[in-house]
């Protein structure tokens, strides 16, 4: 019934941790006799999606099991007329774009690796690209799903339909929790028309502040970009504006921001349309986002009108500690997005102080991926419990009473 | 503590001015805007009016020392009974907590305290060129703390999202009186996101006590535009095609024709009499855009067989436009003494098929059933339309909203779609969930709530939220049993 594939498995890990089993199931039901048949105490089970996130946690005493998602990745529902998309949880972004495709819809959230993240896992990551600025997150989009809890129990909340008021929310709840409440086996979300028209403007600009203050402008504007990010360089920085939706809409946005962008001095600017604008997000978010052994990345959040204090405080701080960072600014949903260097034989000590540096006049700063030898006894969530930790600890006893699902990964070594 | 002290203890918190303790001025909080016979009336030991948040958690702490039940109330228009104290104990009104504290355009934020007034917030932001997105009919009164904890929605919430997709974080007083921040996911905040576990549950988690709520930009421009059909299924099929076009409206709306017997007398709107159904369609973005989507749903009205087109971008003529649609409510009274509002929600793709069953149910009760409802998210608000003192009306109301909620749920659709379940569909969760699901919620509500102490004998079936399992298999089997046999859970 439950396949459990040893010999040919590509050596998975978590956080450098071989489990003990590399499970995979293939139906909901399978997913609930193998949650039911787990040994409490024997170490945390962690459910896998495509693989493309494992590094983000708190690293685990033990693996009793991985259990592999992907094959739970059929489409449950689908009318397009109700823009409504019913999807098994290990379906990956990629195929869930193409069938959405077919009928000129899509779900509004952009990935990194696409064809490998699966659905299950970017809610339960919580993961969302630079378009989140007017798309939101999935957590927008999610109206139901099926979950499975570690006694096995089936249970679903939310429903099929745009508007749901039955019962208390517990999908959305459900959206960053990492697979440590339940495992989500299927999720029902809206989905919207895809957009006629797609074009990106690129532009060089002096330095952070020049940068910053033409995206300033930009986010005052009702008409904001659909995405908007920085890239700090040696030289300066690179403006990446997006602009999505019908086709004299586009073009009516282009020319006026591209003739902002001259305005205030941005040089180099270039439009990219179509399959090259998407293109572009895609590559510089799949860069971004790749788990490197040699790389630690550590993601921030504040309010927007906080960035510009805060990174003017963050750049000094990380010219001895951290040489070579790249920072990615998403201005405007306040995301700073750190890409350091690991030092040769960096320690505990140094992550720990790039993190608090990181974290300085940010509401958040999460380590999402580090090699397990630095970031082993940190709280990769943060320095500091968050407001709420006793609830999230009696919510996590209510859900997983016997302390199973990715045990020891999550805030405060939930 | 008996009940001399206890008002004397809670009068040292709020003060003389924030305390209601008189059975007269009780009265007034021992109902909300559901209809009687559906909701129990019940009266609390007292009221308090707290300024601010330390009060809140002073009055908690009390509550919990004297173990009694506290329910948070905001301007008391919630339709599922909500805001009634059916346990007694204390009600916090937040409705003095009224303050708008910060807007951030850049942010695009607004911090408010829990009792400002929907509309308000709103008018505030639009100067600044932004508006609260949902919005309720009922926005002139209802609160931004009643809009958290039910998760409301309005016409613009076709395009906009409803509550739970404008709240970023709530600063919120827990049962044990302590006071925490909750984030959101959302946001990219670590920890589980409990602005989502708050939004939508109906007072029985914590009091929200501010609220960060983000603001929308006034689009550039916004068309509202009238379709009159001489029959519902013309307009519902033109809802349907609008939609399958690939076309998000900011609201899509329809009135049937006894609405507009009832509306257009009285607000001289502009809708035909004669008309079966009108759509009202409200487009917004740049105008390029809008101008050519408006052309489009034009054309796929007509297809539909729309014998009446009107457009206005000007702000009076969308405003009159829109009349009608907001006082519908408001005109039934000329056509029934009574009426009952439902909320269910349904697949956009059956929509006529559930108008048709709602005439059919119409028919069979002998009960005049009006629609005015949100048609591009399916769904519906049908009216049944009696009069409490002819004798079997109630019956006969009760007996036909059964069927109407065992059809919609039937199709695949919500029990309630913005108004919440409170005690008025508490009876009616085991159609939809099961036990399972029910233990989970009941799950998240240990976690806030161990005592159980906030907002008791809501949303949930008798006997489900403490978990006792045998009790609770029988009680669903019960529930499901007075489902089948159309007795209506009182
Ligand atoms: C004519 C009319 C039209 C309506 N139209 C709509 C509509 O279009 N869409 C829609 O969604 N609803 C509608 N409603 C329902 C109602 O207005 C909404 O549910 C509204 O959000 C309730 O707000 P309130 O301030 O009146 O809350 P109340 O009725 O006072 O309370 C509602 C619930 O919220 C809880 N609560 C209140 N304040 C707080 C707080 N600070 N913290 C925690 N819990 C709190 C209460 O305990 C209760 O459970 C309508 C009602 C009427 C009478």
């Amino acid at each position: 019934m439950i396949r459990q594939r040893t010999a040919t498995l590509t050596e998975l890990l978590i956080d450098g941790i071989q489990p003990r089993h590399q499970l995979r199931v293939e139906s909901v039901e399978q997913l609930a006799d193998l949650l039911a048949g787990v040994i409490a105490g024997g170490g945390a089970v962690v459910p896998v999606g495509g693989g493309t996130a494992l590094g983000l946690g708190n690293v685990p005493k033990e693996v009793q099991a991985s259990v592999s998602l992907t094959g739970l990745d059929r489409v449950l529902d689908y009318e397009p007329s109700d823009m409504m998309l019913s999807v098994e949880a290990g379906m990956t972004m990629t195929a869930i774009q193409e069938t959405l495709g077919e009928h000129g819809q899509y779900l509004a959230l952009d990935v990194a690796f696409p064809e490998k993240a699966t659905i299950g896992g970017v809610i339960a990551t919580a993961f969302a690209g630079p378009r989140r600025l007017t798309d939101g997150t999935l957590r927008d989009q999610l109206v139901g799903a099926t979950f499975v809890r570690s006694d096995g129990a089936i249970c679903k909340a939310g429903g099929k339909v745009v508007k749901n008021v039955s019962g208390f929310d517990l999908a959305r709840a459900l959206h960053g929790s990492l697979g440590t409440l339940a495992i989500i086996a299927s999720v029902n979300l809206k989905v919207l028309p895809a957009s006629k028209e797609d074009a990106t403007l690129v532009a060089h600009a002096e330095d952070t502040d020049q940068a910053l203050g033409l995206c300033r402008q930009l986010l005052l504007t009702a008409t904001r970009p659909t995405a908007l990010d920085i890239s700090i360089t040696d030289d300066g920085a690179e403006v990446a504006a997006r602009f999505t939706g019908g086709l004299a809409g586009v073009e009516h946005l282009c020319d006026e921001n591209r003739a902002g962008m001259e305005a205030a001095g941005l040089v180099g600017i270039q439009t990219l349309s179509g399959a090259e604008s998407a293109q572009w997000w895609q590559s510089a978010l799949d860069e971004r986002a790749a788990e490197r052994p040699d790389i630690v990345q550590i993601h921030a959040t504040m309010r927007p009108s906080a960035v510009e204090g805060y990174l003017a405080r963050l750049r000094p701080a990380l010219v001895e500690l951290a040489p070579n960072t790249r920072l990615t600014v998403s201005p405007g949903v306040a995301a700073v997005h750190v890409a350091a260097p690991m030092r040769a034989g960096a320690s505990q000590f140094w992550l720990a102080s790039l993190r608090q540096a990181v974290a300085a006049g940010a509401e958040s700063a999460v380590i999402a991926c580090a090699p397990a030898s630095v970031k082993h006894d940190l709280d990769v969530w943060g320095e500091m419990p968050p407001d709420g930790l006793e609830i999230m600890r009696a919510l996590k006893r209510e859900m997983d009473p016997r302390e199973v699902l990715n045990t020891g990964r999550y805030v405060g070594f939930i | 503590m008996d009940k001399a002290m206890l008002i004397e203890a809670l009068g040292r918190i709020v003060g003389p001015a924030g305390l209601r303790h008189d059975p007269v001025d009780l009265l007034v909080y021992e109902y909300d805007g559901s209809v009687d016979g559906a909701v129990d009336t019940a009266s609390p030991l007292a009221v308090v009016l707290p300024e601010t948040t330390e009060q809140v958690a002073g009055v908690v702490r009390l509550a919990k020392s004297a173990g009694l039940p506290v329910v948070a109330r905001g301007a008391g228009t919630g339709l599922s009974g909500g805001a009634v104290a059916q346990q007694g104990g204390i009600i916090i009104a937040l409705t003095r907590m009224d303050k708008i504290i910060e807007l951030n355009p850049l942010d695009r934020t607004a911090l408010v305290q829990p009792g400002v007034i929907n509309l308000e917030l709103s008018d505030f932001t639009r100067g600044s060129g932004f508006f609260f997105a949902p919005d309720p009919s009922s926005q002139k009164a209802c609160t931004i703390g009643g809009n958290c904890a039910e998760n409301s929605g309005g016409p613009h919430c076709l395009k906009y999202g409803v509550t739970t997709n404008h709240i970023l974080a709530l600063e919120v007083v827990l049962p044990d009186g302590s006071v925490i921040w909750t984030h959101s996911s959302g946001d990219g905040m670590p920890g589980y996101d409990l602005t989502a576990a708050m939004v939508g549950s109906e007072g029985m988690l914590g009091i929200v006590t501010k609220a960060l709520v983000r603001l929308t930009p006034v689009p550039p421009m916004t068309a509202v535009m009238m379709a009159a059909f001489p029959e519902m299924d013309g307009a519902a099929a033109a809802v349907t095609a609008i939609i399958a076009r690939g076309i998000v409206p900011a609201a899509l709306e329809m009135v049937d024709n006894l609405t507009i017997q009832a509306v257009e007398p009285a607000y001289h709107a502009g809708y035909p009499m004669d008309a079966g159904a009108v759509l009202l369609i409200e487009i917004d973005g740049l105008p390029v855009d809008v101008e050519e989507t408006s052309h489009t749903v034009e054309q796929i009205c007509r297809e539909h067989g729309c014998n009446e087109f009107r457009a206005a971008t000007a702000t009076k003529e969308r405003e009159l436009l829109w009349k009608g649609r907001k006082m519908a409510l408001a005109a039934m009274g000329r056509l029934a003494p009574n009426y009952y509002l439902h909320d269910t929600v349904v697949p956009r793709t059956k929509l006529t098929a559930t108008l048709d069953r709602v005439a059919e149910i119409s028919r069979d009760a002998n009960i005049p059933i009006a629609n005015v409802f949100h048609a591009g998210d399916g769904n519906l608000h049908p009216l049944m339309l009696f009069d409490r003192r002819r004798k079997g009306d109630v019956e006969r109301v009760l007996d036909a909203s059964h069927h109407l909620i065992e059809y919609c749920v039937g199709i695949g659709g919500a029990l309630s779609g913005e108004h919440g379940i409170g005690t008025e569909k508490r009876g009616y969760m085991t159609l939809v969930f099961t036990e399972d699901d029910l233990a989970a919620m009941a799950g998240l509500k240990r976690a806030f709530d161990p005592e159980l102490r906030f907002n008791p004998e809501k949303v949930f079936p008798k006997g489900y939220v403490c978990g006792e399992v045998r009790a609770l298999r029988n009680q669903a089997r019960a529930q499901q049993l007075m489902a089948t046999h159309d007795i209506y859970p009182m």
